[in-house]
């Protein structure tokens, strides 16, 4: 009955993905794979609640407690997390290929699994053009782009392992 | 089918210090360390064995000194670096079972990884949701892996590969304490490319059959004699008596009804009587009218907070194709510099109307048209659903004022319900209350039958599981008797190339043990761990024996260079072509015999790499050596402190 999925919609994947790289200046390098998770939650912001969290980040845990909370609608639920991570991951990647190819980002960089922006102007142009997003989404983006930013993508309490979305058992 | 090759390209390894004592390269075909007694040959076997995953801990004091090794390897066709830490414990005692690292790329790229290659580390054991650097081993080598089994390691593997100098002469695999048959026979049959799976599993599971079998056969053996009455286990005869109990219960239970029956009918008035039944029915009416209320208020809502989730995902969606939409306006004012599938540059084209990319005449307009529609199609539903949300908003209110209505009618008739049954009396206490007694006593036998019953049942299925596992055991032998069968065609085969490379070792060994000179039959006997002539009890002196495992375990490694549907990865490595005090020449002559051998075979399809102190002259100075001629004072491991 509901015919469309964001997803699954190319320009709706480079939307979301602008508004995450507006929070980084030129220069600044990203691995694909950590914006890719952070996408994950942007798209699905419940989502955020089943990221583990340690004894020592109790104040990660009361901001996403407070700012970001848990839906009960049943049509915005997914199962199979992994399952729909490995799903929007082509659109991930043509839009990174497409955003590449206006400039945004260094493509050299994109082939080593790296996203670096190179024109911060157009970002701040694309940004301009939209409404603030709503204040839930504004808020899964300034956690993602904060603290899910300074944590390793590897190992036991890397960003792979917290949330369970790529394997991270033979991370060494 | 693929040959399977295993190849040693480079060999480093690290001290605590992490200077670097020992780096050297190797190449395919035969590789020769040599240098004085002492020196560190056989540590550089160790290394070998260790880095490849050996279960390995005995270092000479030097290699104790070190703290990892690392090893660039090629598997069928796939270079990748390996490296696994030297891990002591606080007692000083050396891991058998750390962890190996892996890392996709040559062993130059993994000391300066690029940014999106990494190292990934897999432990010693394999278990259901984790797997082990054995595991790695054999996906790379083609090797099928042994379910359900986890003793069949690459250690396991190792010990045919690497001929060390520790284990007794005797013992044709790498000597290990604690071994059994069927780990000896499922690695030989792997490596020789015969190894069936579904046949390895059917014997193991023969076994467990057969236990299962006596182990219940006990049991059959001990309940019946337990029980003296051959009725007492048998499940018809008890169901019935259970029966018979049921149907008195059943009698008493009736005769009981009918006493309380009969005392009511004297008792009640007529008029009390029809009044009672009608004021009950219609409480029964009632209720049930105030039940189906509360079932549709209760769907109702559900379809109410179900609408509005809907709503709410609609509006988002909404939202989001507003987003997209204006995303690829903002993109379509962009100009396009490179190519999003290669991302190479673009060169400029003049036509406004024409596609950057293609060249091709376009309508910009379709796409957001599309979008558009997905619009206000959407804005169709909304409204839609909105009318809906609305007209059950109304139906509940309705509904609920009509409930509050019905209750009070409920608890009107359920007083008069309850004033009418004030005129009933009470009965025959006495008769019913001894119907009851007997009723329990029955009761009580009941459940000691059905104890019998349990014990019964038991036992039939006991006769039935023996007579299945019967069953099982013939169809696991039959099916194990043809496989094999089938398999010995193979077998035989293989083992006719490998008698015949050991024949030929042995004929020519220089005349010091008459029986090889002699020799026209050659054993090996993977499950009972020896190689022989004729006999598996002959004696020979120490050197010959010494020869003998030597012969047997290069026969294997030469027949895999003939036979390609051998798994056994043309990869050898030994310690040592003398021992046990054998002579200079007699040890010179077996290096002979096998570089003769080898060079019929293209040295790109194996690896042979061995460590000896009885070099030719002509030998030393040619490209199979490896690293220098080690001495005392110039030894294999360098930087120890």
């Amino acid at each position: 009955m509901i015919v469309y999925n964001q997803a699954l919609d190319l320009y709706h994947t480079i939307f979301r993905l602008l508004h995450l790289l507006n929070k980084f200046e030129n220069k600044s390098v990203i691995e694909i794979e950590r914006i890719r998770i952070w996408d994950f939650y942007l798209l699905f912001p419940s989502k955020i609640h089943e990221i583990k969290l340690k004894q020592g980040e109790s104040d990660i845990r009361k901001l996403r407690k407070q700012f970001i909370k848990d839906s009960k609608n049943p049509y915005e639920k997914i199962s199979e997390s992994r399952k729909i991570f490995e799903k929007i991951k082509p659109y991930q990647l043509a839009a990174f290929n497409c955003i590449a190819s206006y400039g945004i980002i260094d493509k050299s960089f994109l082939n080593q699994q790296r996203i670096s922006i190179i024109n911060k102007e157009i970002l701040i142009e694309f940004v301009k053009n939209f409404e603030d997003l709503p204040a839930k989404e504004k808020n899964v983006i300034a956690l993602m782009t904060s603290h899910f930013n300074q944590i390793s993508l590897f190992g036991t309490d890397g960003l792979k392992s917290r949330t369970n979305l790529l394997e991270s058992k033979y991370d060494a | 089918m693929m040959r399977n090759n295993l190849f040693l390209n480079r060999l480093r390894i690290y001290t605590e210090n992490g200077e670097i004592a020992y780096d050297e390269k190797f190449h395919k075909g035969v590789n020769i360390i040599r240098g004085d007694n002492s020196s560190g040959k056989s540590t550089i076997t160790h290394f070998i064995f260790f880095v490849l995953g050996g279960a390995f801990n005995d270092f000479v004091p030097e290699a104790r000194l070190c703290s990892q090794a690392i090893a660039e390897v090629e598997m069928n066709g796939a270079t990748f670096t390996i490296k696994r830490d030297i891990i002591k414990d606080e007692k000083s005692n050396i891991s058998t079972q750390s962890p190996l690292y892996f890392f996709w790329g040559n062993m130059d790229e993994s000391f300066n990884p690029p940014v999106d290659k990494s190292w990934q580390k897999f432990g010693y054991k394999t278990t259901e949701n984790r797997k082990s650097f054995s595991n790695i081993m054999f996906d790379n080598l083609d090797l099928p892996i042994v379910k359900g089994d986890n003793n069949i390691t690459f250690h396991q593997i190792l010990r045919l590969l690497y001929i060390d100098q520790e284990s007794p002469t005797s013992s044709l695999f790498l000597y290990e304490h604690f071994d059994s048959q069927l780990t000896r026979e499922t690695v030989s049959d792997l490596l020789l490319g015969v190894y069936n799976e579904e046949l390895y599993e059917n014997k193991k599971r023969l076994i467990s059959a057969e236990k299962e079998f006596e182990s219940i056969k006990s049991e059959i053996k001990a309940t019946s004699h337990f029980f003296s009455d051959p009725l007492a286990l048998n499940p018809i005869h008890i169901n019935e008596a259970i029966e018979n109990r049921e149907i008195a219960i059943s009698e008493i239970q009736q005769e009981i009804v009918s006493i309380r029956n009969k005392d009511k009918e004297v008792n009640y008035e007529k008029d009390s009587e029809l009044s009672f039944q009608k004021l009950n029915q219609d409480a029964i009416l009632q209720r049930k009218i105030v039940a189906d209320i509360e079932n549709q208020i209760t769907y109702l809502n559900n379809e109410i907070e179900d609408s509005a989730f809907f709503i709410e995902t609609l509006d988002k969606k909404i939202i989001a194709l507003k987003n997209s939409i204006h995303t690829r306006e903002f993109l379509g004012n962009l100009p396009l510099e490179y190519c999003p599938e290669c991302l190479s540059k673009i060169k400029t084209n003049t036509e406004s109307s024409n596609c950057k990319l293609c060249k091709e005449p376009i309508d910009e307009s379709f796409g957001v048209v599309q979008a558009r529609r997905m619009e206000l199609e959407i804005g169709f539903q909304i409204n839609e659903s909105k009318k809906i949300l609305e007209i059950n908003k109304r139906n509940l209110l309705e509904l609920e004022s009509k409930h509050s209505s019905e209750i009070g009618k409920l608890h009107d008739i359920q007083k008069q319900v309850n004033s009418a049954l004030e005129d009933v009396k009470s009965f025959n206490e006495e008769a019913i209350d001894n119907l009851n007694n007997k009723k329990g006593f029955i009761e009580g036998e009941i459940l000691q039958f059905r104890t019998m019953l349990e014990n019964a049942e038991l036992y039939d299925r006991l006769l039935q599981k023996k007579n299945q596992l019967g069953k099982e055991v013939s169809y696991l032998k039959s099916y194990i008797f043809k496989t094999e069968k089938a398999q010995t065609l193979l077998k035989q085969t293989i083992n006719e190339k490998i008698k015949e490379e050991g024949i030929y070792l042995l004929n020519n060994d220089l005349e010091r043990q008459d029986e090889f000179k002699n020799a026209n039959d050659f054993f090996i006997d993977y499950s009972n761990n020896i190689a022989f002539l004729t006999s598996k009890f002959s004696k020979y002196s120490a050197s010959s024996n010494f020869y003998l495992k030597v012969a047997a375990r290069f026969s294997i490694f030469l027949a895999s260079l003939h036979i390609d549907e051998m798994r056994y990865p043309r990869f050898i490595f030994a310690d040592n072509m003398e021992d046990k005090g054998i002579e200079m020449i007699r040890a010179q002559n077996l290096q002979d015999l096998l570089i003769k051998r080898v060079n019929d075979f293209d040295g790109d399809n194996y690896q042979m790499i061995y460590t000896t102190s009885y070099i030719t002259e002509e030998l030393n100075k040619s490209i199979l050596v490896v690293g220098d001629y080690y001495t005392k004072e110039n030894p294999s491991l360098k930087n120890i402190k």
